[in-house]
């Protein structure tokens, strides 16, 4: 399955696709805030649903600098879950925020253990979709068996140029070297690589296409 | 699609829903903290630079404090995006040198509209400062620029302990030209030695401006007297190559330039290798040579080549006994004046 997160547009294939129901998300709103880009929705969700996979407060987070971490944590959820139209989600983070930057621990965490709540019922109804996602991504690198095509030299120095110069034009490089490269790396260090290049993390994907 | 857009967030699906919304708008670079975005920023100046608020680490207003420090980055744009929605946070972006402000969750028509007004505002500025430090005619640098980069690289000079020479080249006879050939022909002959010297000068460093009707300047930074006489071979060669007939001069059948060197290295009397041991040892008379000084140098530099026959340099060495340095604000002691 191609990329549609970062610079390329979403196939006719995706944009056209119902979005599934995944309780906790307004997929209207989603699809009105992500520009149509199922790839990139099923991206951010997974990171979000990573991410924030523990939003309990810590029994003993009671200090100002604990509550401010979590506020900032709260506050990055808010982002994150507003992009997604995961506005139950959101609000949630809004008024722990709140709580936390008034000093109201009791209520913080009332109100986290409601988000807890949430967030565990979106990541269930979520996974089926996040699975496919895992195996549709596998599949459009491995290709067809009978496709030999290895990747040139002049291409991997370019994807490593682009990737140090964090330039985000290195998503579409990646994906249309995606089969040789995966031949060219292996399995286990390909996957590596796409799991840096899918979080941003182009240094470090850089330095793995280098290594090899 | 030329213009460059950094993308500030710590949250990766941020940064690739901007990215998807301004893939048709510029070529687009990443950050996702504060330090990488300084560092992206040294090595290429964006256009455009959008900035979440609340990044871990270093926010995006110490990124905001810390670009608008550096002159380079002052007319840079930069938009704070935030999940904030308070008025008071909007003001105190706008306050501490944000261009604009957006909302989480974005919206992708308002991203596009804001961009492309800030980015549209950046050509501008940019047109504007381009047209106050080129002159007109010829498309080097203005004297104003050149004012501003013979103090700047003076100063830099004297810090690291680095020699800078400073040509100052005369068209020479070129009133009897304008005189028998007409000023749209002087003006053009002007055009042309004014590329002669660009080439003529081969590093990126090196500033060749208009200080005057005939008058050129040529600055080289962190370069010594043999490397000066070297450029100034090379700039009388480049002019005579033009070949521009000049029946008019007494000199030669064609145009032709002459050169004063005015020199400050570690030859020169007034040469300092540590700045901050000159001001402990309280040497007054060497600090206090001045960027003005090495103008004076290159101008009696000038004038002797003139002396001496014109098509031509000569070399004068800064000193701190300048004749015409006293009471002098313009740095052009010889009638140089100021060009558009």
């Amino acid at each position: 399955m191609p990329r549609t997160t970062g610079v390329s547009r979403p196939t006719d294939e995706l944009a056209s696709k119902a979005w599934p129901v995944i309780d906790g998300i307004d997929y209207t709103e989603a699809r009105a805030r992500l520009c149509d880009d199922f790839g990139l929705f099923r991206s951010s969700l997974k990171r979000l649903i990573e991410e924030f996979a523990d939003v309990a407060i810590a029994g003993g987070a009671h200090g100002s600098e604990a509550l401010a971490a979590y506020a900032a944590r709260m506050h990055k959820l808010t982002g994150s879950a507003g992009m997604l139209g995961a506005d139950a989600i959101r609000q949630l983070a809004v008024d722990t925020r709140a709580a936390c930057v008034d000093g109201d621990i009791e209520r913080a965490r009332r109100l986290a253990d409601v988000l807890t709540v949430h967030m565990r019922r979106m990541s269930l109804s979520a996974a089926p979709v996040l699975r496919q996602a895992r195996i549709e991504a596998e599949q459009a690198s491995r290709g067809s068996p009978s496709c030999e095509v290895t990747v040139q030299p002049r291409q991997l120095i370019d994807l490593i140029q682009l990737l140090r110069e964090q330039s985000l034009l290195a998503l579409q490089r990646f994906d249309a070297i995606a089969q040789p490269l995966r031949r060219h790396l292996g399995d286990e260090l390909f996957e590596i690589t796409r799991d840096h290049i899918d979080n941003l993390r182009f240094m470090e994907a850089a330095k793995a296409i280098a290594a090899r | 699609m030329n213009e460059n857009i950094l993308l500030v967030d710590d949250d990766p699906s941020a940064i690739q829903l901007m990215a998807r919304i301004l893939a048709e708008v510029g070529n687009l670079r990443f950050a996702t903290n504060g330090e990488d975005a300084l560092r992206l920023t040294q090595e290429s100046p964006p256009d455009l630079i959008l900035l979440d608020a609340e990044m871990r680490g270093m926010s995006g207003y110490r990124v905001l404090d810390a670009l608008k420090s550096r002159p380079e980055m002052i007319n840079v744009p930069v938009i704070i995006v935030t999940s904030h929605s308070e008025s008071a946070f909007e003001v105190s972006a706008l306050e501490a040198g944000a261009a604009d402000f957006i909302a989480k969750p974005i919206r992708a028509p308002l991203m596009l509209a804001r961009v492309a007004t800030q980015l549209r505002l950046k050509r501008l500025t940019d047109q504007l400062h381009f047209a106050a430090a080129t002159d007109g005619l010829t498309g080097v640098a203005n004297r104003r620029r050149f004012d501003e980069s013979l103090e700047h690289e003076w100063q830099r000079g004297r810090r690291g302990g680095d020699p800078i020479t400073l040509l100052l080249i005369d068209v020479d006879h070129f009133k009897l030209y304008n005189d028998r050939y007409g000023h749209p022909k002087g003006d053009s002959a002007l055009q042309m030695v004014a590329k002669a010297l660009t080439c003529a000068a081969e590093r990126t460093g090196d500033l060749v401006a208009r200080c005057g009707g005939e008058e050129f300047a040529l600055l080289l930074p962190q370069t010594m007297r043999l490397g000066a006489e070297h450029v100034a071979r090379r700039v009388l060669k480049s002019v005579a190559a033009l070949n521009i007939a000049h029946a008019a001069s007494v000199t030669a059948g064609h145009l032709s330039v002459s050169i004063g060197i005015g020199c400050y290295d570690c030859e020169s009397a007034c040469w300092v290798t540590d700045l901050a041991e000159a001001r402990f040892v309280g040497d007054d008379r060497r600090l206090s040579c001045t960027a003005a000084d090495l103008v004076v140098a290159a101008d009696q530099a000038l004038y002797s080549a003139k002396r001496a026959g014109r098509a031509q340099f000569k070399l004068q060495d800064v000193s701190h006994e300048m004749p015409s340095r006293a009471g002098k604000k313009d740095s052009f002691p010889n009638g140089f004046q100021r060009a558009g």
